[in-house]
């Protein structure tokens, strides 16, 4: 035993604790030299396990010897604080610095001057820092890299960089050691793998055994309960019966626009919080959620509403119970978000699930049985994104350089393992030529090669521009919110704030404020007396429902149709079901229904297959295709998580195209590309790609001008490719992403080899019922037509001319000048003083 | 498609552009030369095809045969996208096989393009007044009098819906008072979704066809 371990042992002793058998494990591993994983769950001591093993194996100051890669900014910091107090106590002289996009650039300079011993820092600022010339000196004497929160990373593309990073630093030095750490995942193997490749690799687990108490919040009267919608706020009295009978607590939200509605509504009905209560979520500025955090540790605050910002980290200690608002939509969430309370030695973690509309009810009930059979989500890792290929050369050609040596190195990590020649040779022409084969591309300035015979970056200022875009991976283009005299607050994405006119009111960070212009990236606001004000809607948002919980609410149907009813979810919802069953039919686990209703908007066609909202997307399609090649038609279709709704202003020719096969999976991997629809997410998809791989430019941030001439959106770069470089490798990965996310072909067929087993229910209604009711009030449709286009538009022509006149337009001065008015954003939520 | 823009006859082309039968002119807007070039020029790496289907685009528009023949092309601005590049260079070989006249009215973005238009062999004027009819760039700069201002600048696009929440965006002219917007030429930018107004006009561009979607 060397003298840090005896250290780690005084520093336990005077702390009156004593390590777990499994920190012991990792303490001797680290420094035995093994690569491994540690599956342990948030708060389990794994900063300890890791952080103390790397101090074993590396006890003195010198260079910089531990890099510990972590999902999350707000985490970061936690991190940093817990294991410079353990450093402090066991290995004098080490320092543990914090490197993200939030460091100041004085600190960032010390840091690069004298390396601490270990750096806390996400994949994105290790990308900038490998873009900078002397990344190689900086890296030499690495002796480990610790991936915290793996299971975070895997199956983003934040993984795949992290994948990336990872093989160059194996590159710098030879003999790193990597570990990981990740929390209970349905594929641990496949976790392992992706990380370690072939190597030989100890896997620890961390036993620790926690009671939950998991409870659902159930409405007083079902009959009011709404059938749709997703804010809750009906249950808003219970919620603060719960936060006022806790010492503290953590509201969830499934999204940010939910949390400052709930922040702002809770305040408004319950004044006396004011001041104990607070608010936190990805957009709002690093000081304010370091605030909220340190008030969490404090135990000054009495509710905090929250996103997944708080998802991960160290333990707020003081908070003892979480509610989560509305469906978490996968079994691994719902666990994770239990275990943010109770961390008392010997506490329960206890978690209440907030229901927003009836059905939620049916997956509060189907969590339970998931959590007690432990049916886990897999996280499956992206393969072979090019556009974080090609963003990772212009992030090499930046700093060091590459060679076609490259091609090794990257072929050494797990997406990239079965890179083809040709992929690798196009990533390469596509940053130094442009990508377009035999036209023009002298004029083309990215990467050139360099007398030395390395790829580099061709300017100063493309390298500038290159490490603004490398942080902005699936996020869109965001604008600070800043004060007028005063702080930043945080970030909303540029489409909402477009919409704003000056004095218009907006509710951010829990306060109504007043937009006065928009300077240089920073929309200027002002503190407003005004109560009304509409609520940001970021980008992203829906979770889909993951198959593994999907099936337990299969369960959970069939069992309630069969007139057995467990627990007091079920009980509860029962009027719902009785309201299904009466008008349309609920489906036992052999049938498969279909609703077909007719109303004043066409013909709708209702399909549950309860395969969640992902498989629905492709699913729609696919059936909007099959009856279309039937007649032509126009369809516009939506979709949830237990089932998608086909409408037509023509009658849908259901029976035709049963018999022809709707639910054949014979041609179905043609049909699937077939699929007008598959173009659609295909664009969608290419939203993200093209700002990855650095197409979409979006300005510099602050003090700089907004570079006009260069911007474009996605949506015309997916159209000029389309349109003249068919074969480019971004649009063909768009296309591969929609196709193995949401046109999934495998589990596509899964589904309907099980339709196909499965009774068909067909039932008229006369009205939606209530599995139908949801889909059909849903705005964000997709649309599939094999009409001609000249009879669609004059179709909609005869539509058009007997709609209502627009609302008058501003006419600006005297003369006859006239602008568009810009696009109001609906009113979702008007605030009203009692 | 013919309609009649206070009393002056004019014809709606696919193409994109606006044939004046009385002054033997085609007219049209933002065509942005050199854009997809800039964009490549600063690493962003966008094909090159678009610039040179719109040039064959606009060479179809000026050889117009028979009695539709242009005697001159009108731009109301954003002939060009921003510094000078070898897209200009071709629209200026292709230029110098025409024999008819061609006038910028200029833009926000043609301020580059003065030296180039002279030596191109085109005329520049911010302001242009035919008869009756007034040429600007930006519907903004448009003044009381002519009995209809001809302009573009912003790119025009019309939402139609139909049944069952059909949706179908496309790029239009859009015709308000004694105002007239083009869309724009050049295939390689944006546009913005109009909101139309009792009493406005809107023609749509699908495919290679022109449709009147309001008209009250």
């Amino acid at each position: 035993m060397n003298s840090v371990r005896k250290a780690i042992g005084d520093w336990f002793a005077l702390q009156q604790k004593v390590p777990f058998d499994w920190q012991e494990s990792v303490w001797e591993a680290i420094p035995a030299g093994r690569p491994g994983m540690l599956n342990a769950p948030t708060g389990s001591g794994k900063t300890y396990a890791m952080f103390l093993g790397a101090l074993c194996a590396n006890p003195r100051p010198g260079g910089l010897r531990v890099l510990w890669i972590t999902p999350l900014r707000a985490l970061a910091k936690d991190a940093v604080r817990s294991m410079q107090e353990a450093a402090d106590a066991v290995a004098p002289g080490v320092r543990v610095a914090l490197r993200t996009g939030d460091t100041p650039a004085a600190e960032k300079a010390r840091q690069e001057r004298n390396p601490p011993h270990t750096m806390v820092i996400t994949p994105e600022s290790l990308h900038v820092l490998l873009s900078r010339q002397g990344a190689s000196a900086m890296f030499a004497s690495l002796t480990l890299i610790v991936v915290d929160e793996w299971h975070e990373l895997l199956g983003s593309k934040r993984g795949v960089q992290t994948e990336l990073a990872i093989a160059r630093l194996r590159t710098i030095a030879p003999d790193v050691l990597v570990w990981g750490v990740s929390a209970t995942i349905g594929n641990m193997a496949e976790a392992t793998a992706v990380l370690h490749g072939r190597r030989d690799v100890t896997v620890i687990r961390a036993t620790v055994h926690k009671n939950m108490e998991r409870i659902t919040i159930l409405p007083d009267a079902i009959e009011r309960f709404p059938w749709s919608g997703h804010m809750g706020l009906l249950l808003l009295e219970k919620a603060e019966h719960i936060v006022a009978s806790l010492t503290s607590t953590l509201v969830f939200t499934n999204t940010r626009n939910q949390a400052e509605v709930w922040y702002q509504q809770f305040l408004d009905a319950y004044d006396h919080y004011a001041g104990t209560m607070a608010l936190h979520h990805g957009s709002l500025d690093q000081h304010v959620r370091t605030w909220v955090e340190d008030a969490l540790h404090a135990g000054t605050v009495k509710v905090v509403f929250c996103t997944a910002s708080l998802d991960l980290g160290v333990d707020f200690t003081p908070v003892d119970g979480v509610i989560q608002v509305g469906s978490p939509k996968s079994v691994a969430r719902y666990l994770q978000r239990a275990g943010r309370s109770g961390h008392r030695p010997g506490a329960t973690s206890r978690i209440w699930l907030l229901p927003t509309q009836a059905l939620e009810l049916v997956e509060a009930a189907a969590l339970h049985d998931a959590v007690e059979a432990e049916t886990l989500e897999s996280r499956r890792p992206i393969l072979e994104p090019m556009d974080v290929l090609v963003q990772w050369l212009v992030t090499l050609a930046c700093g060091e350089g590459f060679t076609h040596d490259l091609v090794a190195e990257v072929r050494s990590t797990y997406a990239y393992q079965h890179l083809s020649d040709d992929r690798w040779a196009w990533a390469v022409d596509f940053v130094t030529r442009g990508g377009v084969g035999l036209q023009a591309y002298e004029d083309f300035h990215k990467v050139r090669l360099a007398d030395d015979g390395r790829y580099r970056i061709a300017s100063r200022s493309q390298a500038l521009r290159h490490r603004l875009s490398i942080g902005t991976i699936s996020s869109d283009a965001m604008i600070a919110v800043k004060l007028q005299r005063g702080s930043t607050l945080g970030h909303i994405e540029e489409s909402f704030i477009g919409k704003l006119e000056e004095g218009s009111t907006f509710w951010f960070a829990g306060r109504c404020l007043e937009f006065i212009r928009v300077r240089d990236m920073v929309a200027e606001v002002r503190p407003s007396t005004s109560t009304t004000g509409i609520v940001p809607q970021w980008m992203g948002g829906r979770m889909p429902l993951s198959s593994s919980l999907a099936q337990h609410v299969r369960m959970r149907l069939h069992e309630a149709a069969n007139g057995h009813l467990r627990g007091p979810e079920m009980t509860c919802v029962r009027p719902v079901l009785d309201v299904q069953e009466r008008t349309s039919r609920v489906p036992r686990q052999d049938e498969l229904l279909m609703e077909e209703l007719v109303d004043r908007d066409g013909h709708h066609l209702f399909v549950y297959p309860f395969e969640g909202r992902l498989v629905h997307e492709g699913m729609a399609a696919l059936f909007a295709l099959r009856l279309a090649s039937i007649r032509p038609a126009s369809y516009s279709l939506a979709m949830n998580d237990y089932g998608f709704e086909i409408l037509s202003d023509s009658p849908i020719p259901l029976t035709e195209a049963l018999q022809h096969g709707l639910l054949s999976t014979s041609n179905l991997s043609t049909d699937i590309l077939g699929t007008v629809n598959a173009a659609l997410l295909a664009r969608r998809r290419f939203r993200d790609i093209s700002r990855i791989a650095g197409l979409v430019f979006n300005g510099f941030p602050s003090k700089q001008k907004r570079a006009r001439q260069l911007q474009a959106s996605s949506e015309l770069f997916f159209d000029v490719f389309t349109q003249y470089d068919a074969s480019n490798a971004l649009l063909q990965q768009a296309h591969e992403e929609a196709l193995l996310e949401q046109l999934d072909e495998e589990r596509m067929r899964l589904a309907l080899e099980r339709m196909n087993t499965q009774k068909l229910i067909r039932i008229t209604v006369e009205r939606p019922s209530p599995f139908g009711f949801p889909i059909l009030v849903d705005r964000l449709r997709e649309r599939l037509s094999t009409e001609k286009l000249e009879d669609r538009i004059k179709k909609m022509q005869a539509h058009f001319v007997g709609a209502e006149a627009a609302q008058a337009l501003p006419f600006r001065g005297d003369g006859p000048t006239f602008l568009a008015p810009p696009k109001q954003p609906r009113e979702r939520r008007r605030r009203r003083r009692p | 498609m013919t309609i009649t823009l206070a009393t002056i006859q004019a014809e709606l082309l696919a193409e994109r552009a606006l044939y004046l039968p009385a002054l033997h002119a085609v007219v049209c807007s933002d065509v942005h030369l050199g854009k997809t070039s800039t964009f490549r020029h600063h690493g962003l790496a966008v094909p090159d095809g678009p610039h040179i289907t719109d040039l064959q685009r606009l060479d179809a528009l000026v050889r117009r045969p028979g009695s539709a023949s242009c005697a001159q092309l009108i731009v109301v601005g954003d002939l060009v996208h921003a510094r000078h590049n070898h897209e200009w260079e071709r629209f200026a070989a292709v230029r110098a096989t025409w024999d008819n006249a061609v006038t910028l009215v200029s833009g926000n973005h043609d301020h580059h393009a003065m030296a180039f238009a002279q030596r191109a062999g085109i005329a520049v004027t911010p302001f242009l007044e035919l008869g009756s009819m007034a040429f600007v760039h930006s519907p903004e700069d448009a003044h009381h009098g002519p009995d209809i201002t001809i302009c573009g600048h912003l790119h025009p696009a019309v939402v139609l819906h139909g049944r069952a929440r059909q949706k179908l965006r496309l790029p239009c002219f859009w015709h308000r008072g004694s105002i007239f917007v083009l869309p724009a030429f050049g295939s390689f930018t944006g546009s913005m979704t109009i909101t139309p107004q009792h009493g406005d006009r809107v023609w749509a561009i699908a495919a290679d066809a022109v449709h009147a979607v309001h008209q009250t």
